[in-house]
Protein backbone atom coordinates (compact mmCIF):
# COMPACT_ATOMS: atom_id res chain seq x y z
CA UNK A 1 0.00 0.00 0.00
CA UNK A 2 2.83 2.37 1.41
CA UNK A 3 4.82 2.03 -2.28
CA UNK A 4 1.72 2.37 -4.60
CA UNK A 5 0.83 5.14 -2.85
CA UNK A 6 4.26 6.54 -3.17
CA UNK A 7 4.31 5.17 -6.77
CA UNK A 8 1.16 7.44 -7.30
CA UNK A 9 2.85 10.51 -6.53
CA UNK A 10 5.88 10.29 -8.52
CA UNK A 11 3.66 9.05 -11.88
CA UNK A 12 1.66 12.30 -11.35
CA UNK A 13 4.57 14.46 -10.76
CA UNK A 14 6.57 12.77 -14.01
CA UNK A 15 3.16 13.19 -15.80
CA UNK A 16 2.53 16.76 -15.41
CA UNK A 17 6.72 17.27 -16.27
CA UNK A 18 6.09 15.43 -19.88
CA UNK A 19 2.71 17.22 -20.34
CA UNK A 20 4.25 20.87 -19.84
CA UNK A 21 7.64 19.95 -21.51
CA UNK A 22 5.42 18.97 -24.05
CA UNK A 23 3.83 22.50 -25.22
CA UNK A 24 7.09 24.33 -23.77
CA UNK A 25 9.31 26.39 -25.74
CA UNK A 26 13.14 25.54 -25.51
CA UNK A 27 13.81 27.94 -22.60
CA UNK A 28 10.70 26.59 -20.71
CA UNK A 29 12.04 23.11 -20.97
CA UNK A 30 15.33 23.65 -20.01
CA UNK A 31 13.54 25.98 -16.73
CA UNK A 32 11.30 22.30 -16.17
CA UNK A 33 14.88 20.52 -16.33
CA UNK A 34 16.34 22.66 -13.88
CA UNK A 35 13.32 22.89 -11.78
CA UNK A 36 12.97 18.63 -11.65
CA UNK A 37 16.59 18.81 -10.56
CA UNK A 38 17.23 20.95 -7.89
CA UNK A 39 13.44 22.76 -6.48
CA UNK A 40 13.60 26.85 -7.55
CA UNK A 41 16.34 26.39 -10.30
CA UNK A 42 13.97 26.76 -13.11
CA UNK A 43 12.27 29.44 -11.46
CA UNK A 44 15.68 31.37 -11.00
CA UNK A 45 16.40 30.97 -15.00
CA UNK A 46 12.84 32.49 -15.56
CA UNK A 47 13.67 35.38 -13.61
CA UNK A 48 11.43 35.02 -10.52
CA UNK A 49 13.85 35.21 -7.73
CA UNK A 50 11.38 35.57 -4.91
CA UNK A 51 9.43 32.28 -6.16
CA UNK A 52 12.88 30.94 -6.30
CA UNK A 53 14.27 31.05 -2.57
CA UNK A 54 10.83 29.75 -1.63
CA UNK A 55 10.91 26.60 -3.74
CA UNK A 56 14.57 25.84 -2.99
CA UNK A 57 13.96 26.66 0.66
CA UNK A 58 11.43 24.83 1.38
CA UNK A 59 12.66 21.76 -0.77
CA UNK A 60 15.98 21.94 1.81
CA UNK A 61 13.81 22.13 4.63
CA UNK A 62 11.52 19.56 3.71
CA UNK A 63 14.13 17.37 2.55
CA UNK A 64 16.46 17.49 5.33
CA UNK A 65 13.28 17.06 7.91
CA UNK A 66 12.27 14.05 5.71
CA UNK A 67 16.02 12.37 6.21
CA UNK A 68 16.44 13.12 9.83
CA UNK A 69 12.90 12.33 10.55
CA UNK A 70 13.23 8.71 8.62
CA UNK A 71 16.59 7.79 10.65
CA UNK A 72 14.87 9.07 14.05
CA UNK A 73 11.78 6.23 12.95
CA UNK A 74 14.21 3.51 11.76
CA UNK A 75 15.95 4.56 15.30
CA UNK A 76 12.42 4.00 17.58
CA UNK A 77 11.46 1.14 15.50
CA UNK A 78 14.95 -0.50 16.16
CA UNK A 79 14.62 -0.17 19.55
CA UNK A 80 11.08 -1.55 19.95
CA UNK A 81 12.36 -4.87 18.05
CA UNK A 82 14.77 -4.92 20.25
CA UNK A 83 12.53 -4.73 23.63
CA UNK A 84 9.95 -6.63 21.62
CA UNK A 85 12.13 -9.80 21.00
CA UNK A 86 13.64 -9.43 24.76
CA UNK A 87 9.88 -9.28 26.28
CA UNK A 88 8.50 -12.23 23.92
CA UNK A 89 11.78 -14.49 25.11
CA UNK A 90 10.37 -14.23 28.64
CA UNK A 91 7.79 -16.65 28.00
CA UNK A 92 10.47 -19.57 26.60
CA UNK A 93 12.76 -18.26 29.26
CA UNK A 94 10.19 -19.27 32.16
CA UNK A 95 8.92 -22.32 29.90
CA UNK A 96 12.84 -23.80 29.84
CA UNK A 97 12.88 -22.90 33.86
CA UNK A 98 14.91 -20.10 33.71
CA UNK A 99 13.85 -17.72 37.05
CA UNK A 100 12.83 -14.10 35.75
CA UNK A 101 12.30 -11.46 38.53
CA UNK A 102 8.47 -10.05 37.90
CA UNK A 103 10.06 -6.24 37.55
CA UNK A 104 12.15 -6.97 34.90
CA UNK A 105 9.34 -8.54 32.86
CA UNK A 106 6.75 -5.24 33.92
CA UNK A 107 9.87 -2.91 33.40
CA UNK A 108 11.00 -4.33 29.55
CA UNK A 109 7.10 -4.10 29.17
CA UNK A 110 6.80 -0.29 30.17
CA UNK A 111 9.82 0.45 28.03
CA UNK A 112 8.45 -1.57 24.88
CA UNK A 113 5.12 0.33 25.69
CA UNK A 114 7.08 3.85 25.35
CA UNK A 115 9.13 2.68 22.41
CA UNK A 116 5.95 1.98 20.59
CA UNK A 117 4.35 5.16 21.06
CA UNK A 118 7.86 6.86 20.23
CA UNK A 119 7.85 5.17 17.33
CA UNK A 120 4.66 5.85 16.10
CA UNK A 121 4.99 9.91 16.78
CA UNK A 122 8.23 9.23 14.88
CA UNK A 123 6.37 7.59 12.45
CA UNK A 124 3.50 10.88 12.43
CA UNK A 125 6.58 13.24 11.76
CA UNK A 126 8.61 11.09 8.76
CA UNK A 127 4.80 10.64 7.01
CA UNK A 128 4.26 14.60 7.95
CA UNK A 129 8.03 15.45 6.32
CA UNK A 130 6.97 13.10 3.09
CA UNK A 131 3.99 14.67 2.38
CA UNK A 132 5.63 18.24 2.85
CA UNK A 133 8.11 17.49 0.24
CA UNK A 134 6.24 16.10 -2.35
CA UNK A 135 3.90 19.26 -2.07
CA UNK A 136 6.90 21.47 -2.46
CA UNK A 137 8.56 18.86 -5.20
CA UNK A 138 5.03 19.13 -7.65
CA UNK A 139 4.12 22.70 -6.57
CA UNK A 140 7.66 24.02 -7.59
CA UNK A 141 7.16 22.09 -11.32
CA UNK A 142 3.52 23.05 -11.94
CA UNK A 143 4.75 26.72 -11.33
CA UNK A 144 7.69 26.05 -13.51
CA UNK A 145 5.23 24.84 -16.18
CA UNK A 146 2.53 27.65 -16.04
CA UNK A 147 5.20 30.55 -15.87
CA UNK A 148 6.79 32.80 -18.23
CA UNK A 149 10.21 33.92 -18.53
CA UNK A 150 10.57 37.15 -16.91
CA UNK A 151 11.63 39.60 -19.65
CA UNK A 152 11.46 42.93 -17.45
CA UNK A 153 8.41 44.26 -19.57
CA UNK A 154 5.18 45.85 -18.01
CA UNK A 155 1.84 46.48 -20.02
CA UNK A 156 1.74 50.09 -21.00
CA UNK A 157 -1.03 51.17 -19.76
CA UNK A 158 -3.02 54.23 -20.78
CA UNK A 159 -2.61 57.35 -19.04
CA UNK A 160 -6.36 58.05 -17.69
CA UNK A 161 -6.24 61.37 -18.64
CA UNK A 162 -5.55 62.61 -21.93
CA UNK A 163 -5.41 65.65 -24.09
CA UNK A 164 -4.98 66.25 -27.71
CA UNK A 165 -5.17 69.11 -30.45
CA UNK A 166 -7.74 69.47 -32.84
CA UNK A 167 -7.26 72.72 -35.06
CA UNK A 168 -6.75 75.65 -33.08
CA UNK A 169 -8.79 73.73 -29.82
CA UNK A 170 -7.54 71.59 -27.52
CA UNK A 171 -9.22 68.45 -25.67
CA UNK A 172 -9.07 67.07 -22.65
CA UNK A 173 -10.56 63.68 -22.49
CA UNK A 174 -10.91 60.86 -19.52
CA UNK A 175 -10.86 57.03 -20.18
CA UNK A 176 -12.39 54.62 -17.78
CA UNK A 177 -11.97 50.83 -17.81
CA UNK A 178 -15.17 48.66 -16.65
CA UNK B 1 18.08 16.92 -5.76
CA UNK B 2 18.02 13.61 -8.08
CA UNK B 3 20.70 12.48 -5.60
CA UNK B 4 18.57 13.49 -2.77
CA UNK B 5 15.24 11.57 -3.90
CA UNK B 6 17.18 8.44 -3.91
CA UNK B 7 18.45 8.75 -0.65
CA UNK B 8 15.12 9.38 0.40
CA UNK B 9 13.66 6.20 -1.63
CA UNK B 10 16.44 3.97 -0.47
CA UNK B 11 15.91 5.76 3.76
CA UNK B 12 12.46 5.06 2.93
CA UNK B 13 12.37 1.46 1.46
CA UNK B 14 14.87 0.06 3.15
CA UNK B 15 13.55 1.28 6.76
CA UNK B 16 13.07 -1.71 9.66
CA UNK B 17 9.86 -2.97 9.87
CA UNK B 18 7.93 -2.19 12.77
CA UNK B 19 6.68 -5.44 14.81
CA UNK B 20 3.21 -5.63 15.90
CA UNK B 21 2.56 -4.86 19.85
CA UNK B 22 2.95 -8.08 21.71
CA UNK B 23 0.31 -9.64 24.09
CA UNK B 24 1.08 -9.35 27.63
CA UNK B 25 2.43 -12.47 29.16
CA UNK B 26 0.06 -14.68 30.67
CA UNK B 27 2.06 -15.00 34.30
CA UNK B 28 0.63 -13.96 37.72
CA UNK B 29 2.10 -11.70 40.43
CA UNK B 30 3.76 -13.88 42.80
CA UNK B 31 3.24 -13.38 46.29
CA UNK B 32 5.77 -11.53 48.04
CA UNK B 33 7.29 -12.52 51.63
CA UNK B 34 6.59 -10.49 54.30
CA UNK B 35 7.57 -10.03 57.80
CA UNK B 36 10.89 -11.17 57.51
CA UNK B 37 12.97 -11.72 61.07
CA UNK B 38 16.39 -12.41 61.00
CA UNK B 39 17.87 -13.88 64.70
CA UNK B 40 21.73 -14.44 65.12
CA UNK B 41 23.27 -17.48 67.45
CA UNK B 42 26.44 -16.80 68.39
CA UNK B 43 28.91 -19.49 67.93
CA UNK B 44 30.13 -21.57 71.32
CA UNK B 45 33.24 -20.43 72.74
CA UNK B 46 36.59 -21.87 70.39
CA UNK B 47 33.97 -21.81 67.12
CA UNK B 48 33.77 -19.28 64.73
CA UNK B 49 31.04 -20.28 62.35
CA UNK B 50 27.42 -18.20 63.24
CA UNK B 51 24.11 -19.51 62.92
CA UNK B 52 21.12 -17.06 61.35
CA UNK B 53 17.84 -18.05 60.96
CA UNK B 54 15.37 -16.74 59.14
CA UNK B 55 11.86 -16.58 58.92
CA UNK B 56 8.87 -14.91 56.78
CA UNK B 57 5.39 -15.03 55.99
CA UNK B 58 3.35 -15.10 52.39
CA UNK B 59 -0.02 -14.50 51.75
CA UNK B 60 -0.69 -17.91 49.52
CA UNK B 61 2.09 -20.04 50.18
CA UNK B 62 0.78 -22.60 47.73
CA UNK B 63 1.73 -20.43 45.11
CA UNK B 64 4.96 -20.51 45.66
CA UNK B 65 8.03 -23.72 44.12
CA UNK B 66 10.87 -21.93 45.83
CA UNK B 67 12.08 -19.16 48.20
CA UNK B 68 15.45 -17.42 47.29
CA UNK B 69 17.82 -15.95 50.04
CA UNK B 70 19.98 -13.12 49.61
CA UNK B 71 22.39 -11.05 51.02
CA UNK B 72 22.30 -7.46 49.76
CA UNK B 73 25.07 -5.38 49.30
CA UNK B 74 25.70 -1.41 49.48
CA UNK B 75 25.26 -0.88 46.27
CA UNK B 76 22.03 -2.74 45.59
CA UNK B 77 23.58 -5.63 44.08
CA UNK B 78 22.43 -9.24 45.76
CA UNK B 79 23.95 -12.12 46.09
CA UNK B 80 22.32 -15.45 46.38
CA UNK B 81 23.08 -17.04 49.87
CA UNK B 82 20.81 -20.08 49.43
CA UNK B 83 17.49 -21.31 49.00
CA UNK B 84 14.04 -22.62 50.94
CA UNK B 85 11.19 -24.89 49.97
CA UNK B 86 9.48 -23.71 53.69
CA UNK B 87 8.96 -20.40 55.10
CA UNK B 88 12.28 -20.52 57.27
CA UNK B 89 15.82 -21.17 56.60
CA UNK B 90 19.05 -21.09 58.66
CA UNK B 91 22.35 -20.19 57.15
CA UNK B 92 25.87 -21.10 58.91
CA UNK B 93 28.09 -18.30 58.04
CA UNK B 94 32.03 -17.89 59.00
CA UNK B 95 32.45 -14.72 60.75
CA UNK B 96 29.79 -12.33 61.97
CA UNK B 97 26.62 -10.86 59.81
CA UNK B 98 26.27 -7.81 62.25
CA UNK B 99 24.39 -5.22 59.85
CA UNK B 100 24.11 -7.27 56.11
CA UNK B 101 21.07 -7.15 54.45
CA UNK B 102 19.32 -10.15 54.17
CA UNK B 103 16.70 -10.66 51.35
CA UNK B 104 14.10 -13.39 50.49
CA UNK B 105 12.25 -13.56 47.48
CA UNK B 106 9.31 -15.70 46.42
CA UNK B 107 9.66 -17.88 42.89
CA UNK B 108 6.23 -18.89 41.74
CA UNK B 109 5.71 -21.90 40.22
CA UNK B 110 5.59 -20.22 36.65
CA UNK B 111 9.05 -19.41 37.48
CA UNK B 112 8.59 -15.58 37.89
CA UNK B 113 9.96 -14.26 40.99
CA UNK B 114 8.75 -11.81 43.29
CA UNK B 115 10.05 -8.43 44.95
CA UNK B 116 12.37 -8.79 47.75
CA UNK B 117 11.41 -8.56 51.75
CA UNK B 118 14.69 -7.25 53.53
CA UNK B 119 15.70 -7.12 57.00
CA UNK B 120 18.79 -6.49 59.04
CA UNK B 121 21.25 -9.17 60.82
CA UNK B 122 21.30 -8.40 64.56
Amino acid sequence: MRVRWFRGWIGSIAFAVLCGASTASAADTRAIIRSLLLPGSGQAQQGHYTKAAIFSGAAVVTGVGLVLSQVHYNQAVERFNGLRETYVGYEGNLQEGTVVPYSEITGTYSDMQAAYDDSETRENWRNTFMVAFIVTYAANLVDVILSKEDTGEREREEAPVGMELRGNDIRLYGTFHF
Amino acid sequence: MILGLLVVACTFFSCEERQDFPQPLAVSVPPKPYNLVVTSVEPAPGEIVWEYDLTWEVADPTAVKIYRIYIVGNSGLKEMAGTSEELQVALLWVGSLEGTVFGVSAVSVENVESDLATAVAP
